[in-house]
């Protein structure tokens, strides 16, 4: 058939063509500076974006430097245990006040002039301040606030977007897959780990839409698999065929979706009475049904860049139209034996980590993703597989096969509706 | 010959074997009960902080058989290697054993159509190495090998090969 020329005369909201036959996205959605501004103006800066967990700003003083988008900002736990989020740029000559990725400070002193702001962002030094006019205005001149923060679960977003709908409405039915991820707690608490870094020369969207595909696993991780097979009892539930037909796949209002595999999480050379009482303790808490839901494998992503897949929290960071890094963050649970934690950790290190026996092969596929791109006449994706065949479970929630694209396609249509708005605008208070 | 130099020989040829695709050959150089170790916080328990890699022989051998006799995506094409040691300095111990520090630098390439993206560029891995070897029915095994990488602490690109 004839597919329609994607560039350069389609708006942003013509990128996505969703008929009831086909599914289709431009590579244009993917290709170059503009389209990525667009995604930071209307995505990144209007949109709830994942921050931190609370645990790595436990404490008063305690500090991490991170980005929303491209915009460098410090989240902080001030002195009355309120959490901060600023954009981290002095507001005399505009050097980044914190130079660290993570620590506890009483203050920050920009490098430059020296400085000095609370934890809370008040200013509360300026070097030799007499030279400054007679009814300076000090108190207006503390770093500036990112508008919106909140948090869910113990995950903390904000937000540039001051009239952005609160939280909870953004998350939507993506709550109850958080929820079940938190009850893998078991009574204890959640603490980020130290994260695992990698990155790629490619485009954010490629590792996000990955996140949920059921279809790509036998193919790209087949070295993996048939590794695996070769030993015995090594990285059980992880023996692939060429397509999975149990499980399933979810798309979800907001852009959100789900991977999930219908059955628990391996066993992570975790020892068996361990994690039978693990499990006792789950089913204490939850009755059994739920305890078998919240054991159940699978992986979110919520909307636009934040993922949690096994006991992990990852984000995907754009850091240019053409290159990304992804931070893996291990949640340890304290409060429970700690040998689910360190099982766990080993587990997902091996296969997903920075150096995966697994994980390092879906990098290639991004790099392969991003050659193709400067094949402009190759201009349209094809994400109809399960198009028709998937069942609604409401208006604005689909289920597919395992290896349907189902989750993808309701991110795409979430993209193309911030992405056709233009009254969104990227601004700090 | 030396202890010395018996351990300067080791290093060397542990490196000549990864630079030339030799894995099995290399793993046959450690311990059963080997550790191998690329921390991301060298001053933590690697048992309960993240690493890039902390592995035991027998998860090194799965590596091996993925990088020797399955075809991994990710090394198709192969990474070319080149590595450099320097400042070596082996500390005899008691009971047959040594521990030795030294510098690596490795060069690796993928080629391929190298024109394309996450091919054609030389990367560079740049690390401390700390190794204790024990001799064992008069042949030196490595025990423990820990490489701490410089960049460590960012993210890693592409790591799909042993370094």
């Amino acid at each position: 058939m004839n597919y329609p020329a994607a560039e350069p005369q389609l708006a942003y909201g013509q990128y996505v063509v969703d008929t009831p036959t086909e599914f289709l996205v431009a590579t244009a959605a993917y290709r170059g500076q503009e389209v990525f501004e667009a995604e930071l103006r209307n995505i990144f800066y209007a949109n709830w974006i994942y921050v931190a967990h609370e645990s790595e700003v436990a404490n008063p003083g305690d500090y991490k430097s991170t980005m929303i988008g491209l915009q460098p900002v410090i989240v902080t736990r001030d002195e009355n245990g309120e959490l901060r989020v600023f954009l981290n740029a002095c507001r005399h000559r505009g050097a980044a006040v914190c130079r660290e990725e993570r620590g506890n400070a009483r203050t920050f002193i920009c490098p430059y002039h020296g400085w000095a702001y609370r934890p809370s962002g008040a200013l509360i030094g300026i070097p030799a301040a007499d030279r400054y006019p007679d009814g300076f205005d000090t108190s207006r001149l503390g770093l500036v606030p990112v508008p919106r923060v909140a948090s869910y679960a113990g995950l903390v977003f904000a937000s540039f977007n001051a009239d952005v709908a609160d939280l909870e409405t953004y998350l939507g039915p993506a709550k109850t897959h958080i929820d079940f991820w938190l009850g893998r707690c078991a009574g204890g608490t959640y603490r980020a780990g130290t994260a695992h870094r990698y990155g790629y020369a490619g485009n954010w969207k490629f590792q996000a839409e990955n996140i949920y595909d059921g279809y790509h696993a036998g193919f790209v991780h087949r070295s993996a698999y048939n590794t695996f097979r070769k030993f015995e009892g090594s990285f059980t539930g992880r023996h692939y065929g060429a397509v999975r037909t149990d499980g399933l796949t979810r798309g979800l209002p907001g852009g959100h979706g789900t991977l999930e595999l219908g059955k628990p999480l391996e066993s992570g050379n975790v020892p068996a009475e361990v994690r039978q009482h693990y499990f006792e303790t789950l089913v204490r808490l939850n009755g059994e049904d739920k305890a078998r839901e919240i054991l159940s494998n699978r992986h979110l992503l919520i909307f636009p860049n934040v993922v949690i897949m096994d006991f992990n929290i990852r984000v995907i960071q754009p850091l240019a139209h053409d290159r990304t890094e992804v931070y893996s963050y291990p949640m340890m649970i304290d409060g429970v034996d700690e040998r689910i934690s360190t099982g766990r950790l080993a587990d997902v290190q091996t296969r997903v980590g920075v150096a995966g026996i697994v994980g390092a092969d879906d990098v290639e596929v991004f790099h392969a993703n991003q050659t193709a791109l400067q094949a402009t006449g190759a201009a349209w994706l094809n994400l109809s597989r399960g198009l028709g065949k998937e069942e609604w479970v409401s208006e604005q929630e689909s289920v597919g096969a395992f290896s349907d694209e189902t989750p993808q396609r309701a991110f795409w249509r979430h993209w193309r509706e911030v992405m056709s708005s233009t009254t969104l605008a990227g601004r700090a208070a | 010959m030396t202890v010395e130099a018996e351990i300067i020989g080791l290093v060397h040829k542990e490196a000549q074997l990864l630079d030339d695709w030799r894995l099995d050959e290399w793993l046959e150089m450690y311990d059963d009960e080997a550790r191998y170790w690329i921390p991301i916080d060298e001053h933590a328990d690697p048992e309960r902080t993240s690493s890039i890699i902390y592995e035991t022989k027998p998860m090194l051998r799965l590596r091996v058989e993925q990088l020797m006799r399955e075809n991994r995506l990710a090394q198709s094409p192969r990474s070319q290697m080149m590595r450099l040691i320097g400042n070596i300095v082996v500390t005899p111990e008691e009971g047959g054993l040594a521990a030795a520090r030294y510098n690596l630098m490795m060069m690796e390439l993928r080629s391929g159509d190298w024109r394309q993206q996450g091919l054609g560029e030389k990367r560079f891995f740049a690390g401390r190495c700390e190794i204790r070897a024990a001799r064992k029915d008069g042949a030196w095994r490595i025990l423990n090998k820990t490489i701490t990488l410089l960049d460590r602490k960012q993210p890693v690109y592409g790591m799909s090969f042993i370094l």
